[in-house]
């Protein structure tokens, strides 16, 4: 008995020592480990606190940002939690946005109108890198299918951010920001099945290289189906993607810090211009670094170096190479107590060659364009509460020569929880291929329906903005925005000396709107978030110009757009999300409004292991978003998927 | 028999906690709350002031967080910085003029507190917002982890000085990232 006792003794002792050492370790490899914390957190060093993960289910903190602009940030986590697949999905969350998926591979995204597949007047950047093509000055969404499981937060600024991000920014700036490293070394998998996406697998790897650097490796294939067509037909619109991300960054706080960003891609689909039975093909890949250097406080530095390559093919009716070049400093200075000024240079190049076919030219069929900026802001504190941004930014394109783009901004804070701004700001659009060297040939030999026009010069805007931001409580914070925009020498039709049709600056009008966005937390686990946009755009050719095109085409966003999104932590492993969004009609393409509902449920089995499952445009069996109802339709589609770490 | 079971238990959960990297699942809903009070007792440790308001006592004031305040209270009971006892205040009940050398600024706090602080204030509050407009450190919110943004200009004509060490671990105010 006594022998008995003491063995087992013995054999608790050792095991307990063997659990001690395993805590231990378990800590060493990642500090948020619970219980390796203190009860008191004020043992620990500063820098150990700064590793504590802290995402609470209950208080997770929306960054507000206090600019003074018309901006949203988006975090990564909230796009998984609402079964995002795509980068539309989570831009469907941001007011003041149109989202539009054309059929099963394209989408036409804008910022405050003129919605299209070739929407040109939306900047988007991934980590400071600029996605939009100079072939049309808008992205190639199907191409650029940046994985949700990377991102770390969206930030989307409506209204001209051209001041600080260049001539493409007339109406809006999407910046994209990726997740950093992880600190430790890990392995996660991510699996998806279903109905509309066939199917999607991700394996990602990160290595921790030392305290302060990490390495991650992500791969990535999916395929999406054809989708129905409204007249019984099936549409040749299927998609399939494969990448390769390899990410490594350092981060040491106070010293210099860096990211390093590789990416390769495929991706095929069907194509209705291409060669029956032929698929259209893209292969792209990526280069992106990043310094920073904090020398001290207020005073810093940024270093950009960009390049890529794109090429893309249709068979049969168009092919595309494009290299592009890019690189940027910024430098941040305050001077005295007031002025927190910032200067930047840039320079990008981008050189391409197009394969022409009988149906579409471009002349000359290679060009290299340069672009050359310099921008400078300063952020002026002219009374406590109240500060003043100027920014001027003077941008080279080789079309049009000098572009002037101001903005002044005035932000007054209220009180630590409310914010009133106020901005005015001119933009421009610099020409891109197709407004200058595009065309479209007739049935008939020497026959042109558009021939290219090197006179065609830059669209532009004047934007005045007012917005407020209010805290109401913890619970409930508002955030509204007014602007008012208006635009000449916008994009039409007209005709040369030889009564060929060109495509010109035609038109001009004016555009307003509401943007609102509520937060509402009205229990500790439940939380409510409103958007709501109104949006009316007139647009008109100028008196005695011969064009229709602008007529029958500016009427291709919502005027009404609404969507309610409900976030229910049901407990410590299982939350619900309910988006309802109501999308109102598209006069100009017989597009009927529609109100869709997407619910998804996120089951944590433990640390290691999740699942969720959802079901995407539940309340009809199929609705069009950017034709008649006749052409592609997206339909109800339920989703399952699953997530592994270890 | 069940001491062993409970202590095998243990190692297997120590087995399974070794190789995570997902941290949304079940953690202490005050854990924030804790690093928060904790960083607060940091950042008063870091910071030199030309005279505290009282010779003894060195007063951390919160306004507009209860939760905080509770927390800040557990985590700085029976210590002191620099021989200072130190004492949390709901700036409900005092006057913040006289009694805070730490303000913060929670998002409930009534819109004139700021009318009232003295003008040797650490004011701490969250987002970059809130630094660049009026306070000195920022707590945000970054990859799930707690991280501070610091105002210098803010903290220098307070007559305040920040520890190197401070500064250093903190992102300093800046519109290189996303500020228009």
């Amino acid at each position: 008995m006594g022998l008995r006792r003491m063995t087992s003794t013995t054999t608790a002792k050792s095991s307990h020592l063997w659990a001690s050492a395993l805590l231990l370790l378990s800590a060493q490899a990642e500090a948020q480990n619970l219980a390796a914390l203190p009860d008191d957190l004020t043992e620990l060093p500063l820098e150990q606190l700064l590793m504590i993960e802290v995402t609470s289910v209950a208080r997770a903190a929306q960054p507000l940002s206090e600019a003074p602009a018309a901006i949203q940030v988006i975090p990564g986590e909230r796009l998984r939690q609402m079964g995002a697949r795509h980068i539309s999905d989570a831009l469907r969350l941001a007011v003041g946005l149109q989202v539009a998926r054309i059929n099963g591979r394209s989408w036409a995204i804008s910022s405050r109108g003129f919605n299209s597949s070739l929407s040109d007047k939306l900047e988007v950047r991934l980590d400071g890198r600029s996605l939009y093509t100079p072939l049309f000055s808008g992205v190639v969404w199907e191409f650029q299918d940046i994985p949700i499981e990377l991102i770390d937060h969206i930030e989307i600024i409506r209204g001209p951010g051209a001041a600080l991000w260049g001539a493409n920014a007339i109406n809006g700036v999407i910046n994209i920001i990726t997740r950093t490293a992880a600190a430790e070394d890990g392995t996660r998998v991510h699996a998806v099945i279903g109905e509309d996406q066939r199917h999607e697998l991700q394996a990602e790897q990160s290595l921790a290289l030392n305290p302060n650097s990490a390495l991650r490796l992500f791969a990535r294939q999916a395929e999406w189906r054809a989708l129905a067509l409204g007249d019984g037909g099936q549409g040749d619109d299927a998609r399939r993607i494969h990448s390769l991300d390899v990410h490594a960054n350092s981060t040491q706080p106070g010293k210099v810090s860096w990211r390093l960003n590789v990416n390769a891609t495929e991706a095929s689909m069907g194509s209705p211009q291409a060669i029956q039975g032929q698929d259209e093909q893209m292969q792209g890949a990526a280069i992106n670094a990043q310094w920073a250097l904090q020398r001290d406080p207020g005073n810093s530095w940024q270093v950009d170096l960009q390049a890529d390559y794109f090429d893309r093919d249709i068979p049969g009716y168009y092919g595309e190479i494009r290299q592009q070049f890019g690189s940027e400093i910024r430098h941040q200075r305050t001077f005295g107590t007031s002025h927190d000024a910032l200067f930047g240079l840039s320079y990008r190049r981008s050189d391409d060659e197009i394969r022409n076919s009988a149906l579409v030219i471009f002349n000359p069929d290679r060009s290299s364009l340069d672009t050359l900026t310099v921008f400078a802001q300063d952020r002026i504190q002219l009374m406590p509460r109240l500060q003043l941004t100027l920014g001027l930014r003077l941008e080279r394109n080789d079309f049009t020569g000098w572009e002037t783009q101001p903005n002044a901004r005035l932000a007054w804070t209220l009180s630590p929880s409310s914010l009133i701004w106020a901005a005015y700001s001119r933009a421009a659009r610099a020409p891109n291929r197709i407004d200058r060297d595009w065309i479209i040939p007739g049935a008939q030999p020497g026959q042109f329906f558009i021939v290219d026009n090197d006179t065609f010069d830059t669209e532009k805007a004047r934007f005045s903005e007012l917005g407020l931001r209010h805290q109401l409580s913890t619970q409930l914070l508002v955030d509204v925005a007014l602007f008012h925009a208006r635009y000449s020498d916008m994009r039409g039709l007209s005709a040369n000396e030889n009564f060929q049709g060109i495509i010109s600056n035609e038109g001009r009008g004016e555009s307003y709107g509401l943007e609102a966005l509520i937060n509402w937390r009205p229990l500790r686990l439940l939380q409510l978030e409103l958007g709501y946009s109104y949006f009316n755009l007139s647009l008109r050719a100028r008196p005695g110009s011969l064009d229709t095109s602008i007529e029958n085409n500016n009427q291709t966003d919502p005027r009404h757009q609404a969507w309610l999104s409900t976030r229910w932590q049901i407990n410590e492993r299982l939350n619900a999300e309910l988006d309802l969004r109501y999308v109102g009609p598209l006069p100009d393409l017989n597009t009927p409004d529609y109100t869709e509902l997407d619910v998804f449920t996120h089951w944590q089995f433990n640390r290691q292991l999740s699942a969720y499952a959802g079901g995407r445009n539940l309340l009809s069996d199929s609705h069009p978003e950017f034709n008649d109802g006749s052409a592609e339709r997206v339909p109800r589609s339920a989703e399952l998927g699953m997530r592994w770490s270890f | 028999m069940r001491p062993m079971l409970v202590k095998l238990a243990t190692v297997v959960l120590a087995l399974i906690g070794c190789n995570t990297s997902s941290a949304a699942w079940a953690q202490d809903p005050r854990l924030e709350d804790r690093v928060r009070a904790a960083f607060l007792y940091n950042f008063a440790r870091f910071t030199q002031w030309g005279t505290p308001h009282t010779d003894q006592q060195l007063g951390f004031c919160v306004a507009g967080d209860g939760e905080l305040l509770e927390t800040l209270r557990e985590t700085i009971r029976g210590k002191n910085i620099h021989g200072h006892t130190l004492l949390a205040f709901d700036t409900n009940i005092i006057d913040i003029e006289s009694q805070c050398d730490v303000l913060y600024v929670g998002a409930q706090a009534k819109p004139d507190l700021l009318d009232r602080v003295a003008k040797g204030t650490l004011l701490v509050g969250e987002g970059r917002g809130f630094v660049q407009n009026l306070g000195m450190v920022g707590f945000v919110l970054q990859q799930d982890r707690l991280r501070f943004v610091i105002n210098p200009s803010h903290v220098e004509s307070a007559g305040l000085k920040l520890s190197a060490e401070l500064l250093s671990l903190a992102e300093i105010v800046s519109p290189l990232e996303s500020s228009l």
